[in-house]
C-alpha cells in the first residue's frame, strides 16, 4: 500500500476510489520559501503535505505578513475551497522544504462528482476545520494574550489528526513536536515576543512544555493539553480573560483529573 | 392550513437544495418549526448539534458570552460572531463534523427557524449527490468567509473591521445573496441591530462604531437610525468586499475616510452581473 493509498485508506474509502484519487494525485517538492498558493487567485489544487512545513499568510500594509496557521506533515488543506471559483483568502507558502501530493483543483472537482463518498469524506474534513476556525476566530476576538497563546498551543497538540489543519511531528516515542521559532508562534498567536515567553516559560517551568532550539514538544503532558482543548471548546461562558497564574491551575487541574482517572481504569494487559 | 401541511409543502424548496423529490417529500415530513423572542437561545455552545436550521424570518447569531472577568459586556450578553438572515441555512458544520456545537446560536429579534433532524439531513446527504454538493458549496463558501473574519480580527484597522462587516452583511442579509449562493439585487440592507451590536459583531467600541456609522452616513453611503442601520448603494459595499478579497495585501491600516475613498472606486468599478 503506498503512502497516499495509506492516508486515503484512513478516510473510510472503498479501493477503486482510493486508486481513482492517487491517479490524479501528482508528488510534487516545493523549495522553502515557494508559493502553493496565491492570495486573490483561483484555487490552483488541493493539497496533502507527506513532509516538510507550510505556512497560510496574508501580506499586510508595510510590506509585512501575518501568518495564520501551519500546515505539517499529513495535514489536508484547500479541500473547502479548491472546488470553487472563489479567489484564496490567503497565500499558501512553505516555509521549510516540503513535498505534498497536488490534486488540481479541475480534478478535485471531477473526483468529488464522480466518487460521492469522496466528496462526502472531504465535505466532513471542510466541515471540521470550519469548527476550528470558528474556534480560533472566537480567540482572537475575545481572547487574552495569555489565552490565545494558551489556546494555540492546545491547538498543536491536539494536531495528530491529519485533518487538523495544524502541523505537528509525531515520533516514534508518540512525541509531539512542532517546528516554529518564537518568532513564528508569536505572529500565530497574534502576541509580541516578550508575551510568548512570559507565558512559555511558567508553563516549561511547571512541566507542560519543553521550548528549545525553536522547537516545542508537548510530551509527556500531551494529554493535559487534549483535554484543555476540549475544555475550551465547549467552556460556556469563555474563560477569555485568564492569566498565566490561571492557566497553569487550569492545567494542573486537568493533570490532577487525568492521572486519577488512569489509576482508577483497569489495565487490560495481554493474555500470556 | 396548518403548522404541518405548510412544512411539508416546503418540499419544492428542499427539492431545489439537490434532494430527490421523494426523499424531499420525506424529510419534509420530518420539519419542524419554532419561534424565539429576542434573546432566546435556539442551539447552546457545546450541545450536540441537533438539526439543520433555516431562518425563516427574523436573524439568528452565532454568538458567544464570556467569563464575568471579561473586560467585554457582562456574563449572558452575547457577542455575535456571525449573523444568519431570513432565507439562511445554517448550523451544518457540528453536523457534519461530529465536533460539539462552538457558539451559542441565538434568537437576535422575534424570529422563526426550520428545523431539519440531524437523522433526516444525514439520510438526505446519504441518498442525495446534488444535495450533498450544494451543502458543500454552503460549506466551502462559509469557511473562505470565516477566513477573512479571522484576519480582519487579526489585522485589520477598526474601519477596515466595520467596513468590512457591513459589507459582509450586505451580502448575507440579501435572500438573493450570501449563503443562498444566488446573484445579489438589492441595493438597501437593512441591519436591524442596535449600534452597540453591530460594534460587538466586529470588535470594536460602541463609541468607535458610532463615530464611523456617522462619518460613512454624512457621506451617503448608510442611514443610521434607532436599532437600525440601512446600508445604502449595497452594491458597492459588496464590490469593495470583493476588491478586498482579491487584492493580493489586505488594507489592514486603513482609515475611515480610506473607506469612502474604496467605496467610491468600487461603486464605480466593474459590477458584478446578476446571473440566475
Amino acid at each position: 500500500m503506498s503512502f497516499l493509498d495509506d492516508r486515503l485508506a484512513r478516510l473510510g474509502l472503498a479501493s477503486d476510489v482510493r486508486t481513482a484519487v492517487a491517479r490524479q494525485a501528482a508528488l510534487v517538492s516545493i523549495e522553502a520559501g515557494g508559493c502553493l498558493e496565491r492570495r486573490g487567485s483561483r484555487p490552483e489544487a488541493v493539497w496533502y503535505t507527506a513532509s516538510g512545513l507550510v505556512s497560510s499568510r496574508v501580506g499586510l500594509a508595510g510590506g509585512t505578513h501575518g501568518t495564520l496557521v501551519l500546515f505539517g506533515p499529513d495535514t489536508w488543506f484547500n479541500e473547502g475551497v479548491a472546488p470553487f471559483d472563489l479567489p484564496m483568502v490567503v497565500d499558501i507558502v512553505a516555509l521549510a522544504p516540503t513535498s505534498a501530493f497536488r490534486i488540481s483543483a479541475a480534478a478535485y472537482r471531477r473526483l468529488l462528482v464522480e466518487h460521492p463518498l469522496f466528496m462526502r469524506a472531504m465535505l466532513e474534513m471542510a466541515a471540521f476545520r470550519m469548527v476550528r476556525q470558528l474556534q480560533v476566530l472566537v480567540a482572537f476576538k475575545h481572547g487574552s494574550p495569555t489565552f490565545r497563546v494558551a489556546f494555540t498551543l492546545a491547538h498543536f497538540a491536539g494536531s495528530f489528526d491529519p485533518s487538523s489543519g495544524f502541523t505537528a511531528r509525531q515520533d516514534p516515542q508518540g512525541e509531539i513536536q512542532v517546528d516554529a521559532s518564537a518568532g513564528l508562534f508569536a505572529q500565530i498567536a497574534n502576541v509580541s515576543r516578550s508575551v510568548l515567553l512570559e507565558v512559555l516559560v511558567p508553563l516549561e517551568r511547571a512541566g507542560f512544555i519543553e521550548h528549545r532550539y525553536g522547537r516545542l514538544i508537548f510530551t509527556p503532558q500531551r494529554p493535559v493539553w487534549l483535554a484543555l482543548m476540549r475544555q475550551l471548546s465547549v467552556a460556556n461562558p469563555l474563560p477569555a480573560r485568564w492569566s498565566v497564574g490561571q492557566l497553569i491551575a487550569e492545567l494542573e487541574a486537568l493533570r490532577s483529573q487525568i492521572g486519577t482517572a488512569a489509576s482508577q481504569t483497569p489495565h487490560h494487559g495481554l493474555a500470556a | 392550513m396548518t403548522n404541518a401541511e405548510w412544512l411539508r409543502g416546503l418540499s419544492p424548496t428542499l427539492v431545489a437544495l439537490g434532494m430527490t423529490p421523494d426523499v424531499a417529500a420525506s424529510v419534509a415530513g420530518e420539519l419542524r418549526a419554532g419561534a424565539f423572542a429576542p434573546g432566546e437561545v435556539v442551539e447552546r455552545r457545546g450541545d450536540v448539534a441537533a438539526a439543520w436550521m433555516q431562518v425563516s424570518s427574523g436573524l439568528l447569531g452565532s454568538a458567544l458570552c464570556l467569563a464575568p472577568n471579561g473586560a467585554g459586556a457582562p456574563l449572558g450578553e452575547p457577542h455575535p460572531l456571525m449573523l444568519h438572515g431570513p432565507g439562511t441555512w445554517c448550523g451544518e458544520a457540528p453536523l457534519l463534523s461530529g465536533c460539539a456545537c462552538p457558539l451559542d446560536t441565538i434568537a437576535l429579534l422575534p424570529t422563526e427557524v426550520i428545523f431539519m433532524p440531524a437523522p433526516a439531513f444525514r439520510r438526505a446527504l446519504d441518498s442525495c449527490p446534488y444535495f450533498t454538493r450544494h451543502v458543500f458549496n454552503l460549506v466551502g463558501l462559509r469557511a473562505a468567509r470565516m477566513l477573512e473574519i479571522l484576519l480582519a480580527f487579526k489585522h485589520a484597522s477598526p474601519a477596515y473591521r466595520l467596513a468590512y462587516t457591513l459589507a459582509h452583511l450586505a451580502e448575507a442579509l440579501d435572500p438573493r445573496c450570501g449563503f443562498s449562493l444566488q446573484a445579489a439585487t438589492r441595493e438597501r440592507i437593512d441591519i436591524d441591530l442596535p449600534q452597540a451590536a453591530i460594534g460587538r459583531l466586529c470588535g470594536i467600541s460602541r463609541t468607535v462604531a458610532s463615530s464611523l456609522l456617522i462619518a460613512w452616513r454624512e457621506a451617503g453611503w448608510l442611514e443610521v437610525q434607532y436599532a437600525r442601520v440601512g446600508v445604502l448603494h449595497a452594491g458597492a459595499w459588496r464590490a469593495l468586499a470583493r476588491n478586498w478579497r482579491e487584492s493580493p495585501e489586505m488594507a489592514t491600516d486603513i482609515d475611515p475616510a480610506g473607506v469612502l475613498l474604496a467605496l467610491e472606486g468600487a461603486r464605480n468599478g466593474p459590477r458584478l452581473v446578476a446571473t440566475t
